[in-house]
C-alpha cells in the first residue's frame, strides 16, 4: 500500500531534477536527455492518479507522451548532429546567434 | 514486500536521474538514464500498467537511449571538464530550482486525495460503477461474441486493469482522434529528421552565402562557407 502522494512526490523530484539538468549543463545532449527525464516524471504521475482511479485513460496519456519523446528525440538529434556540423560543438552557449 | 520494491525502485530511478545530471561523461548520463527508465517500467509493471511497463522498456531503453548513445559515439564527445560542464552562474539557478519546488508543491498537494489514496495491488476505487461486474471467468454476458474482458465498459475492471486490450479499447473508442493525430506528428517527426540531416544541394548552400546576407551578418556568411566547403569535400 502506498499512499498517491508519495508517488506523486517522487513523480515531482524527478520533474525537478529534469528542470534542473535543462537550467545548469551546458551540453546540448544533456539537456535533451534531461527533457526525457521530465516527460518520464509525468508518465510516472500519470500511472499513479491511473491507478488510483481504476482509470485506463491515464494510460493513453501515456502513449501519447511516448510519441512526442520520440519525435521529439528524433528531431533533437538531427539539429544537435546540424549544429555540431557547423560549429564543431554541442555546448549551448556557441549557439547564441538569435540573442537580440 | 511489493509496496518494499515500489520504494526501492523509485528511489533508484531518483538516483539514476540525479546521476544522470551530475555525471561529466555523456555517456555515463546516458547510461544512468537508461537505469532510470528500467526502474520506471519496473514501477508501471508493480502498478499494474504492464502494456506501459513493456513500451517503456522498448521504446525509451530500446530506441530513444539507444539513439542518444549512437549519437554521442557519433560525434564523439569526450568528457567535459567541470567549468564547462555546468553553467557558471548554476548556483544562482538554485533559488529559481527552490522556488519551482515550491510553487510545484503548492499546486500538488492540497488536491484531496484521501478517495484516490492507496495504490496497492489488491483495490481500486471504483470510478465507472461498472466495477461490480466480475470477467475474470470469460464469460459472455450481452452475447456479442466477446468475452465481457473485451467489452469497453469493462475497462475499469481489475483483471482488464492496463491490459493491451482495455488501453486499446480506450485508444482507438474515445481517443481515437488522438491516436490519429499522433500518427501525423509521427510523420512530421520522420519529415523534420530527414530534412535536417539529409545532406544539402549545392544551391541552397549558396543561398546562405548571399551577398545580401553576408552584409546583414557576417557570421551567418561564414556558416554557410562552413557549409559550402563540406558539400565541396564530396
Amino acid at each position: 500500500m502506498m499512499p498517491l502522494e508519495h508517488l506523486l512526490g517522487i513523480a515531482f523530484v524527478l520533474f525537478s531534477i529534469g528542470a534542473a539538468g535543462v537550467m545548469v549543463r551546458r551540453n546540448l545532449i544533456v539537456v535533451l536527455m534531461s527533457i526525457e527525464l521530465m516527460l518520464n516524471a509525468t508518465n510516472l504521475a500519470f500511472v499513479g492518479v491511473s491507478r488510483a482511479l481504476g482509470d485506463n485513460a491515464g494510460h493513453v496519456m501515456v502513449m501519447m507522451i511516448f510519441v512526442v519523446a520520440a519525435v521529439e528525440v528524433a528531431i533533437g538529434m538531427a539539429i544537435v548532429v546540424n549544429m555540431y556540423r557547423q560549429r564543431d560543438s554541442i555546448s549551448v552557449d556557441v549557439f547564441g546567434t538569435m540573442r537580440g | 514486500m511489493a509496496t518494499a520494491m515500489l520504494y526501492l525502485l523509485l528511489v533508484l530511478a531518483v538516483v539514476g536521474g540525479l546521476a544522470m545530471v551530475v555525471q561529466r561523461n555523456p555517456i555515463h548520463a546516458a547510461l544512468s538514464l537508461l537505469g532510470s527508465m528500467l526502474c520506471l517500467a519496473a514501477v508501471y509493471a508493480l502498478l499494474q500498467a504492464h502494456l506501459l511497463a513493456a513500451l517503456q522498456v522498448i521504446i525509451y531503453a530500446g530506441a530513444i537511449v539507444i539513439l542518444i548513445v549512437y549519437i554521442i559515439m557519433l560525434l564523439q564527445i569526450g568528457t567535459d571538464d567541470v567549468a564547462v560542464a555546468f553553467r557558471r552562474p548554476w548556483l544562482w539557478s538554485l533559488p529559481v530550482i527552490v522556488l519551482f519546488a515550491i510553487l510545484f508543491s503548492k499546486a500538488l498537494f492540497p488536491v484531496d486525495t484521501a478517495s484516490a489514496a492507496g495504490l496497492s495491488a489488491g483495490e481500486i476505487a471504483c470510478v465507472g460503477g461498472e466495477c461490480e461486474r466480475d470477467c475474470t471467468d470469460g464469460r459472455d454476458t450481452d452475447g456479442d461474441g466477446m468475452t465481457d474482458c473485451a467489452d469497453v465498459d469493462c475497462g475499469s475492471h481489475e483483471a482488464c486493469y492496463g491490459t493491451v486490450r482495455a488501453v486499446g479499447a480506450q485508444l482507438l473508442g474515445p481517443y481515437v482522434l488522438a491516436f490519429e493525430v499522433s500518427s501525423l506528428l509521427l510523420l512530421a517527426g520522420i519529415v523534420g529528421s530527414v530534412l535536417l540531416t539529409g545532406r544539402r544541394p549545392k544551391e541552397f548552400a549558396d543561398e546562405i552565402t548571399d551577398p545580401e546576407v553576408a552584409e546583414l551578418d557576417p557570421t551567418v556568411a561564414q556558416a554557410g562557407g562552413h557549409v559550402r566547403e563540406q558539400g565541396g569535400d564530396e
